[in-house]
């Protein structure tokens, strides 16, 4: 081995020392790079929103809005004044500044407050406007300061409160949509609060404002004059089955839930349940119809009341002799009716009625839906009662439910306060009757509003062709139906060619009044407060007015009337 | 070669440097943009809302209705009251009601005259 070839083998090893280091040196660094990368560009894509922690501990809520994007329910964002008495240094200056922006401050409490010097915080005023706020701030006045707090407010008052509920002080939803919207989970609810979501929307109401109010104007009124206890409404689009109003007096200010306590200001179209009475009948005719029992020439015996055992059913307009099915209709034979759902048979009565829903408890978005009270035993005397509408209680709403089916050809579709398409609508529903029973029925509604006891709702309401059935219940008063004490209804729909909307209207225990010749009954208050209100609303729903010339000189006349008037 | 290849490096450090450190206080400076624009964002939503609201507040048909019975004299609208667009030549008054000739009588022109003034 050579001195030569020593150095080199040196060299060499030196060379791959060297290597080793530098290798060793660029693994570590691509390690670190690795590292950035990962840390700052990976991580980065998928975290570029960091949730900001709260400062507050109350979720937000989302906007309520009624169909047309109206604001029925918001989140708004309020200051409240409070004074650090510490930091004041003139307090007649700081008093006389506050109270140039809220003169209604009594200055001596004011002054008692302020001249604590140990103290280092004292509220002043809650819930100031925020042009107050602004006010104050640009005054300047040291010590002062304001703490934002959100508060939820309802700009319309008392308009559809039922529908909306309301909230306790922690922003929780205690009735109404503000529940429901809650129930969907509370996360969902403030997700749809949050401004940053591009999807972000405010819960939108099947609901029009401008016809709840129409609606609740009328019934107030109807309850005022006929001195009721209290009145209900619904409007229920046929298509989609959207509830466009609802109306249940006396009702509340969500402002003040105290008064949602009051037992009378129950919702009375969901949360009660009522025997409904003549209306039903409407559903014992489609059921006859559509069991093909009956057609429009059948004749029923009315000649003499009814005997069931030891019961014996009576015509409230008795005609004793034989009625066509048109005439059962608009004389609202309970005994015609009840001879129809003899002929469908016990059996086939129940499968119909369950069929309609009318069985079940039915569950829309509002919470504290009532269930059905129903007849323990189903015998021969409960058909015949449960034909004209006596011996079960249903919700109002499954009542409009069935007609809103009866007159859109016979499809029965699940109800809904919130917004619903008529696309989403399809494929919801079931059938109920066959278009035919449909049409049928559309035919007697019409009849009825024309020469029957809805009359004076078309007269009112002329021009939007409805129709309709009307009901007077008696209710039950201490186990015994009582003559004085009466459900009054009325249920119809509009324009009768082609329904696009179902109305219902209740009042409850109404009064015979000066101009009703010492009746009570449905024709004399119900019907016409319903035909008020479609005159009303059809306008606002986009209804045509179709007029005929005897009908156009008939207006005319009350016109020239109330022009004498004022 | 390896001082050309180290001043070629110390040269690469300092350009890297100063442009790290130029993208970060531009960075910065947007970060702060961003911040502020978002709060004018939320300040803005914010105003909606309570516009929104007031609006509500202020247009509901009850107080609507109250101030149109105080102070207009209209009523709801009467079903032979609508009439359709073919039908609306026939449903002409035979004289206009105002004569847009004289401008006294045209309360719209009346008040654009005073806007001109």
């Amino acid at each position: 081995m050579s001195d030569q070839q020593k150095w080199s083998d040196g060299r060499i090893k030196g060379q791959n020392r060297l290597r080793l280091v530098l290798m060793g040196f660029t693994l570590c660094f691509m390690v670190i790079t690795g590292r950035l990368v990962q840390l700052s560009i990976v991580n980065g894509m998928f975290k570029v929103e960091q949730k900001q922690a709260s400062h507050e501990s109350r979720l937000p809520r989302p906007d309520i809005v009624d169909r047309n994007g109206v604001v029925l329910a918001s989140d708004l964002k309020v200051a409240s004044l409070y004074a650090n008495p510490s930091k004041i240094i003139d307090i007649d200056e700081a008093i006389e500044l506050i109270t140039s922006v809220f003169p209604s401050l009594d200055v001596a409490v004011l002054r008692k407050r302020l001249s604590n010097r140990k103290k280092k915080f004292v509220w002043l005023k809650r819930e100031i406007s925020p042009a107050q706020r602004d006010a104050l701030y640009d005054l300047g006045v040291p010590g002062i300061y304001f703490r934002n707090e959100t508060v939820r407010v309802y700009p319309n008052g008392r308009l559809a409160a039922h529908v909306l509920g309301y909230v306790d002080v922690d922003s929780r939803g205690l009735a109404g949509i503000e529940k429901y919207l809650d129930d969907q989970g509370a996360l969902y609810t403030a997700s749809l609060a949050d401004p940053a979501r591009q999807a972000a929307l405010p819960a939108q109401l099947a609901l029009d404002s401008r016809v709840e109010f129409a609606m609740s104007d009328e019934i107030a009124k109807a309850v005022e004059h006929f001195k009721a206890k209290a009145g209900a409404g619904i409007v229920m689009n046929v298509h989609t089955g959207e509830v466009v109003s609802m109306v249940s007096l006396p009702d509340f200010d969500p402002a003040y839930p105290k008064e949602a306590q009051n037992k009378r200001a129950i919702n009375r179209i969901t949360t009660g349940v009522y025997e409904l009475g003549s209306v039903i009948k409407a559903v014992t005719f489609a059921m006859a119809f559509e069991a093909g029992v009956m057609n429009l020439k059948s004749r029923y015996d009315a000649r003499a009341p009814l005997v069931i055992g030891r019961a014996k059913i009576h015509d409230f307009h008795a005609q004793r002799r034989i009625l066509t099915v048109p005439e059962v209709f608009l004389h609202s034979s309970n005994i015609g009716t009840a001879r129809m759902a003899l002929d469908v048979g016990l059996e086939g009565h129940q499968d119909f009625l369950r069929k309609a829903g009318m069985f079940d408890k039915l569950k829309a978005e509002l919470p504290g839906a009532a269930a059905p009270i129903l007849p323990r035993k189903w015998g021969k005397l409960t058909t015949v009662t449960a034909a004209f509408g006596h011996g079960f209680a249903i919700q109002p709403l499954q009542g409009a439910r069935v007609i809103v089916a009866l007159m859109n050809g016979g499809i029965l579709l699940p109800p809904t306060f919130l917004k619903r398409g008529r696309e989403a609508a399809e494929g919801l529903g079931t059938r109920l009757v066959s278009k035919d029973t449909s049409d049928k029925m559309r035919y007697l509604f019409r009849l009825n509003a024309t020469e029957g006891t809805a009359r004076k709702a078309d007269g009112l309401a002329m021009g939007y062709r409805l129709g309709g059935k009307t009901g007077t219940a008696e209710k039950v008063v201490n186990g015994r139906y009582s003559k004085d004490h009466r459900l009054n209804t009325f249920v119809g729909a509009f324009p009768m060619e082609d329904p696009q909307y179902v109305i219902l209207l209740m009042l409850d225990e109404p009064k015979a009044v000066p101009g009703t010749f010492g009746y009570a009954t449905s024709g004399w208050n119900a019907v016409p407060t319903a035909g008020k209100v479609v005159a009303r609303i059809a306008p606002l729903l986009g209804i045509m007015p179709k007029l005929s010339d005897a009908d156009r000189a008939k207006l005319a006349k009350k016109h020239m009337k109330k022009a004498e008037v004022h | 070669m390896l001082k050309v290849v180290n001043s070629f490096l110390v040269l690469g450090l300092l350009v890297s440097a100063w442009f790290v450190y130029s993208q970060e206080h531009s960075i910065r400076k947007g970060e702060r943009e961003i911040i502020k624009a978002k709060r004018l964002i939320k300040k803005e939503r914010e105003d909606i809302r309570l516009l929104d609201a007031e609006w509500s507040l202020l247009s509901r048909p009850e107080r609507l209705q109250k101030l149109a019975e105080k102070h207009l004299k209209m009523a709801p609208v009467a079903a032979d009251q609508f009439v359709e667009v073919k039908q609306l030549a026939a449903k002409l008054p035979e004289k206009p009601l105002f004569n847009p000739a004289s401008s006294n009588t045209d309360p719209i022109a009346r008040m654009l005259k005073e806007l001109d003034r």
